[in-house]
């Protein structure tokens, strides 16, 4: 009896922490569904009515569509970029003798160790005396670049977990070593592609800071991002900015809620890259 | 040995990109901080001018270098402690503690561009949280101008930060702590230890390399801390929360003093690397350690 009571004591704590903590996601849903005057005269209300004109003028002048359709490029690039130089090299790495092994190894787990802020500078002057600058491409290389480390070490030790019976069985049959890295090995390490996937989508998708050096016309830019320049445009509009807040913000919640585990998982290991 | 040459071809492509992508600049940013230059026309050569002027007489670096210490120091105690906190009341809560977590995890998930803006919101002197706290009658809450107070503008943009890394932090915990020796609490309990003894001498050595790797994260972390704080308030109001890297910013991308921030950029990031290497070796120390 005592230990049911501190379970319910226990619960409440825990229910009260929960309802502050979501307090800023519920406002924004719940002031986009309201007009900007009542926004301003209550920031914090329940819906006093419901429309969705927010979400028409949000969606119409924050240009979101291309926003989405960029992200979807420069994450899809970023991702299918990471995954070819990734597998090749983990594979490589943990299967194959190799010319210079420790020193490659080493140079990765450093490359985890350097903040991406330490070569904005640099990046930038760099691209933009390539003309790379705006460009999708410049972008994708850039990210997959600095996301490609930590998720290489994640497939590097999860192919140490494939054995290596099955592509010597490949290669006995008559596979290359390539044929039956994409026969044998690829298959069977699904799971960890898949998370790798989604971090490195999830990363291109909150990005913020090479986003805002490197996409600066309104053309280019990611959600994040558009979202961003729209709020400095229309600073008055609350009631806008909460529904803007909500079409960049729900693609990301659905992820999260469709795919939880194994994000919280990914985002684990991409979050202690440290 | 010809072979393992050629295998080392599998390697290249993510060698080279990130070669070009990252180590690359990183000798040029070495290379460009002992130069003039403001990104077009050819650099000149200057020196260490640079780094006297970053260490002797730039007054904004030095504050903030000292708003990144403090920032690092609300990031080493506040969200570890909390997060830590939660994580322990979490795990009592049997089959429910899935759903807690996955609750509290929902802030990493947004991007601190939304984030950042969401809490601008919450933060304006009119239209704001004050004007919510004056309807409920809590008029000491109502007037606390949360950005334009310069003493608690850095403390309003941590609060953001911290709202969207605890969860996450508390998740890290929690793994932790389902790694622990049930046994060892058994133990404890028989030779009568109190709860608060089980927590320092239990679950606290236990825990240890989380800890630690946590500590890490956020000495790195905070010394290259960029996004809330531009999002917010880029540096503003007066420099109240300026950090060494939006003051880099502002140098290279606004006032084009290329050289300069290139050797604000080498000062900070040999910092990190500094800061990474010293708890990488007292990790490794303390696994050995019985």
């Amino acid at each position: 009896m005592k230990n049911l009571l501190s379970r319910s004591a226990l619960n409440v704590i825990l229910l009260g922490v929960l309802v502050i903590h979501m307090v800023p996601i519920a406002v924004i849903f719940f002031n986009a569904l309201r007009t900007n005057e009542n926004v301003r005269r209550a920031l914090l209300s329940f819906p006093e009515s419901v429309q969705f004109d927010n979400f028409v003028s949000a969606w119409t002048t924050g240009n979101f569509l291309v926003a989405f359709i960029n992200t979807l490029v420069i994450g899809g690039g970023t991702v299918g970029v990471v995954l070819v130089v990734n597998v090749l090299a983990a594979y490589a790495l943990t299967k194959l003798p190799v010319l210079g092994r420790d020193f490659f190894i080493g140079y990765f787990v450093v490359a985890i160790a350097v903040p991406s802020f330490a070569i904005v500078v640099p990046v930038y002057f760099g691209l933009s005396a390539l003309g790379l600058v705006n460009s999708k491409l410049g972008i994708i290389i850039v990210y997959a670049a600095i996301f490609m480390p930590f998720s290489l070490l994640l497939m590097r030790s999860y192919f140490m977990g494939v054995p290596r019976d099955l592509e010597e069985a490949a290669l006995i049959d008559g596979c290359s070593e390539l044929g039956a890295l994409l026969r044998i090995t690829l298959p069977l390490a699904r799971p960890i592609i898949v998370t790798v996937v989604l971090i490195v989508f999830v990363h291109v998708y909150n990005e913020f800071l090479f986003a805002n050096v490197l996409l600066q016309g309104d053309d280019a830019r990611t959600v994040a991002l558009s979202f961003y320049k729209f709020v400095g445009r229309f600073t008055e509009d609350t009631a806008t900015i909460s529904a803007s807040a909500v079409i960049a913000l729900a693609p990301m919640l659905a992820l999260y809620f469709l795919t939880q585990r194994r994000f919280v998982e990914g985002m684990a290991a991409g979050g202690l890259k440290g | 040995m010809a072979s393992a040459a050629r295998n080392t071809l599998f390697i290249l492509p993510a060698f080279a990109l990130h070669a070009a992508v990252v180590s690359v600049p990183l000798i040029s940013l070495m290379f460009f901080s002992f130069t003039d230059w403001n990104g077009l026309a050819t650099p000149s050569f200057v020196g260490f001018s640079n780094f006297s002027r970053m260490l002797f007489d730039d007054a904004n670096f030095r504050r903030a270098l000292v708003n990144n210490v403090t920032y690092m120091l609300i990031f080493l105690t506040i969200p570890i402690a909390f997060g830590l906190l939660m994580a322990m009341l979490t795990v009592r809560t049997g089959r429910l503690q899935v759903v807690y977590q996955a609750l509290f995890f929902i802030p990493y998930v947004v991007s601190p561009a939304i984030a950042g803006k969401i809490f601008m919101m919450f933060y304006d002197p009119y239209n704001g949280i004050g004007q919510f706290f004056a309807s409920i009658g809590w008029s000491f809450l109502a007037d606390i101008q949360y950005i334009g107070n310069r003493s608690i503008t850095l403390f309003s943009i941590a609060f953001v930060d911290i709202w969207h890394w605890w969860g996450f932090v508390m998740v890290i915990f929690v793994a932790a702590l389902h790694q622990v020796d049930r046994s060892l609490y058994e133990a404890a309990e028989i030779d009568g230890a109190t709860k608060l003894q089980r927590f320092f001498h239990v679950t606290l050595p236990q825990i240890r390399p989380t800890l630690l790797t946590l500590i890490t994260v956020t000495i790195v972390g905070s010394f290259v801390t960029f996004d809330y704080v531009y999002v917010m308030t880029q540096g503003g109001p007066a420099g109240a929360s300026e950090m060494a890297s939006t003051w880099i910013y502002k140098r290279a991308f606004s006032s084009y003093e290329v050289g300069y921030a290139s050797a604000m950029s080498v000062f900070v990031c040999g910092a990190c690397v500094m800061a990474y290497w010293l708890f990488q070796r007292i990790r490794r120390n303390s696994e050995v350690m019985p």
